[in-house]
C-alpha cells in the first residue's frame, strides 16, 4: 500500500471523515501511519507517553468492517486520536505526568474517552503533559518525566503546556486531533505555541470524569485539532451532562458550520492586548483585524477587562484545590520525586494557603462574572492575541525568556468566569514560530464563537500551514 | 538557622520575592532590621520545619518559606479588593443527595 501523503496526514478530521464514509481511505492504513509517526517524531518531539499499538490497529479493523457493512456511526469513526494522559483509560497507564505516578493504571475509562470510542474513533496514545498539569507552579519546559515537549515548528523550543503533547502532536501531524485539558491557559498555550487550533469550553460543558483533577472550580476538558470546524465536531460528540460529574450542564449546542459574510457581526478588541507583544504577534494580529474587517465590524474602541486582582486570584485558588487533591503526594513528602524544582517544593506552600484567601477569591470570582459578561455581550466575539511572544526557548525558564512582552489577563479573566475560547494560528514570527488569536465571548457561546473563528481560518488560510516531516 | 547562609542574602531574596508581587520594597519585612526580619523568617521556618521538617533540606525550607512570602504578598493584593458580606462563594453546600 502507497505511504499516504502529507495532504492525507494533514487534513482536518472532517475531510478524513468524508473519504473514510466513502470508503475512499481506510482507518487502518490511517492509524497505521500515525502509529508509525508517534514511534518517529512523537518520540523525538516527547510529545508521547504510551503508543496503543496493538488495541489501535485493532479497533481500526472493526471500524473499518463496519463501515463496509455499512454501520456508519458519524464522522469521528475511524478517525485516531491522542488524549493527554490525564484521563484515564483502562488500556494503558495514566501518569499524569508525574514520575511518582508513572504506573498509575486504572480499571475505567474517562467519561470523554467512553464517548470517543462510542462514536468510533481510535486511541493511539496517551500524550506527554506537563507533570499534574502545571499546578504547582513549574517554570520550564522539562517539567514533566517524558522531558520537555518539542515545538515541531521548531524543537528548540517548547510546545507549550500543559497539553503539550496534544498539542505538539496535532500540530506535527501525528494525529489529526487531541484532547487537552485547561485550567487556567493549558489548552490555549499549547495551540498558540504549535499552530493548531484550541477549543476550551464553557465550564461545564464536557465532563471531567475521570480526568486527574487539578483544581474542580477551573479544569475544563476540550478539543485541539487543525480547524475551529474539527472542534466544533469533536465538542458536539463530547458536551453534555454526566452524573458523575456535577458541575456538568445541559445546553444546547447549535454549530451552523461556515456562514457567508456576516457584517453585522461585531467583534471587540481587548484594550492593552497587544501593544506591548512581541512585534511579530502583535503585526500579524493587527493583519487579523484587518481580515476581520472585510466581514465583519471591529469595534474601533477597545474593551478595558475589570480591575480585578487577577493573578492573586487564580493563584489562591489553584494553590488550595491542588493541594487539597494532592494532599497525600505533599504530605508524604513524594512531591519531592516530581521532575521540576519549583513543582517539587510548590505544594509545600500551596497546602499553607488559608481558607479565608480561598473564599475571597472565590467569592471575588463571582462579583467578576457579572462584570466580564457585561463587557463581551454586546459582541459577538472579543479578540485578543492568545500570547504575547511566540514559544519559549525549551532550556530556559520562563521569566527569561520573552519576558518583557505581556498581553494582559484575559486568560485570567475567561478562565475565572467559565467563559469559552477559541485560539487559531494567525501567521508566523521568529524561529518560525506560529503565533495566535483568540476569539471569546459570552458562556455557552461556543457554537458562535467556532463559527467565527472557521469563517476567520476559512479567509486566512494560517491552518492549512504544517511543519515539514 | 539563618546563621548558616548569609543573612543579608536571604533578606535580599526576602526583598526581591516581594518586589516580584508588586509590593514596595520599602514595607514591613524590607524594612525591618535585619534581627527582626531574621525573627520574621525564623518563624516561618519554623511553621514549615514542623510541619515538613522531615522532608526537607534547609536550604528547601528557605525556597518554601520565600514561596509563602510570595503567597503572602498575593494575599494581601486580593484582600485590597473589596467585598461585601453579601458575596457569597457561589460553591455553597447543597443538601440533596449525589
Amino acid at each position: 500500500m502507497p505511504p499516504l501523503t502529507d495532504e492525507v496526514i494533514f487534513a482536518p478530521v472532517a475531510e478524513l471523515a468524508r473519504q473514510i464514509k466513502a470508503k475512499q481511505l481506510s482507518p487502518v492504513a490511517l492509524t497505521e501511519t500515525y502509529l508509525q509517526r508517534l514511534e518517529t517524531t512523537g518520540r523525538k518531539l516527547n510529545a508521547v507517553v504510551t503508543i496503543l499499538r496493538e488495541q489501535a490497529l485493532a479497533d481500526a479493523r472493526v471500524a473499518e468492517k463496519e463501515i463496509q457493512a455499512g454501520r456508519y456511526r458519524g464522522p469521528l469513526h475511524g478517525i485516531p486520536y491522542g488524549a493527554k494522559d490525564l484521563l484515564a483509560t483502562r488500556n494503558a497507564p495514566t501518569t499524569w505526568g508525574a514520575a511518582p505516578f508513572r504506573l498509575q493504571q486504572f480499571d475505567y475509562d474517562a467519561t470523554v474517552i467512553r464517548k470517543l470510542n462510542a462514536a468510533g474513533a481510535i486511541l493511539v496514545a496517551k500524550l506527554a503533559m506537563i507533570e499534574l498539569a502545571g499546578g504547582f507552579g513549574y517554570q520550564q519546559a522539562n517539567a514533566s518525566f517524558t522531558g520537555p515537549c518539542k515545538n515541531p515548528w521548531n524543537p528548540n523550543h517548547w510546545s507549550g503546556g500543559s497539553s503539550s503533547g496534544s498539542g505538539a502532536a496535532v500540530a506535527g501531524g501525528l494525529v489529526p486531533f487531541a484532547i487537552g485539558t485547561e485550567t487556567c491557559g493549558s489548552i490555549v498555550c499549547p495551540s498558540a505555541y504549535s499552530g493548531c487550533t484550541g477549543l476550551r469550553p464553557t465550564f461545564g460543558r464536557i465532563s471531567r470524569h475521570g480526568a486527574m483533577a487539578l483544581c474542580w472550580s477551573l479544569d475544563k476538558i476540550g478539543p485541539m485539532a487543525r480547524t475551529a470546524d474539527d472542534c466544533a465536531l469533536i465538542f458536539s460528540v463530547l458536551h453534555g451532562v454526566d452524573s458523575q460529574d456535577g458541575a456538568t450542564v445541559n445546553r444546547p449546542f447549535n454549530y451552523p458550520g461556515v456562514t457567508p459574510a456576516n457584517p453585522k457581526l461585531r467583534i471587540g478588541v481587548i484594550a492593552g492586548s497587544y501593544e506591548n507583544c512581541q512585534p511579530a504577534v502583535k503585526q500579524n494580529f493587527q493583519e487579523s483585524l484587518k481580515l476581520l474587517r472585510t466581514f465583519c465590524t471591529v469595534e474601533d474602541v477597545e474593551l478595558k477587562l475589570p480591575d480585578f486582582p487577577y493573578g492573586p486570584a487564580i493563584e489562591k485558588i489553584v494553590a488550595s484545590e491542588s493541594a487539597s487533591a494532592f494532599r497525600e503526594l505533599i504530605e508524604s513528602g513524594r512531591c519531592k520525586e516530581l521532575t521540576d524544582a519549583q513543582d517539587q517544593l510548590g505544594g509545600f506552600a500551596s497546602i499553607m494557603t488559608s481558607a479565608v484567601d480561598y473564599l475571597h477569591a472565590q467569592r471575588g470570582r463571582q462579583t467578576l462574572k457579572a462584570q466580564m459578561d457585561k463587557l463581551v455581550a454586546p459582541y459577538d466575539a472579543v479578540v485578543a492575541p492568545t500570547f504575547p511572544s511566540v514559544a519559549v526557548p525549551i532550556d530556559k525558564k520562563f521569566d527569561e525568556a520573552f519576558a518583557e512582552f505581556d498581553n494582559g489577563s484575559l486568560i485570567a479573566a475567561g478562565n475565572l468566569v467559565g467563559q469559552p475560547a477559541v485560539a487559531v494560528p494567525n501567521g508566523f514570527g521568529p524561529h518560525g514560530l506560529p503565533t495566535s488569536i483568540t476569539f471569546t465571548g459570552r458562556i455557552w457561546t461556543e457554537a458562535h464563537l467556532l463559527m467565527i473563528a472557521q469563517r476567520y481560518q476559512e479567509a486566512s488560510g494560517w491552518h492549512r500551514k504544517h511543519p515539514v516531516g | 538557622m539563618l546563621d548558616t547562609i548569609d543573612r543579608r542574602a536571604f533578606a535580599t531574596c526576602v526583598t526581591s520575592a516581594l518586589a516580584l508581587v508588586g509590593l514596595p520594597a520599602s514595607v514591613v519585612i524590607a524594612q525591618l532590621p535585619l534581627a527582626e526580619a531574621k525573627r520574621f523568617t525564623d518563624a516561618l521556618q519554623g511553621i514549615v520545619r514542623v510541619r515538613f521538617g522531615k522532608h526537607l533540606k534547609d536550604t528547601e525550607i528557605d525556597r518554601v518559606v520565600i514561596a509563602l512570602l510570595e503567597g503572602l504578598g498575593q494575599s494581601q493584593a486580593l484582600a485590597r479588593y473589596p467585598l461585601k458580606n453579601g458575596d457569597d462563594p457561589g460553591a455553597a453546600f447543597r443538601a440533596d443527595l449525589p
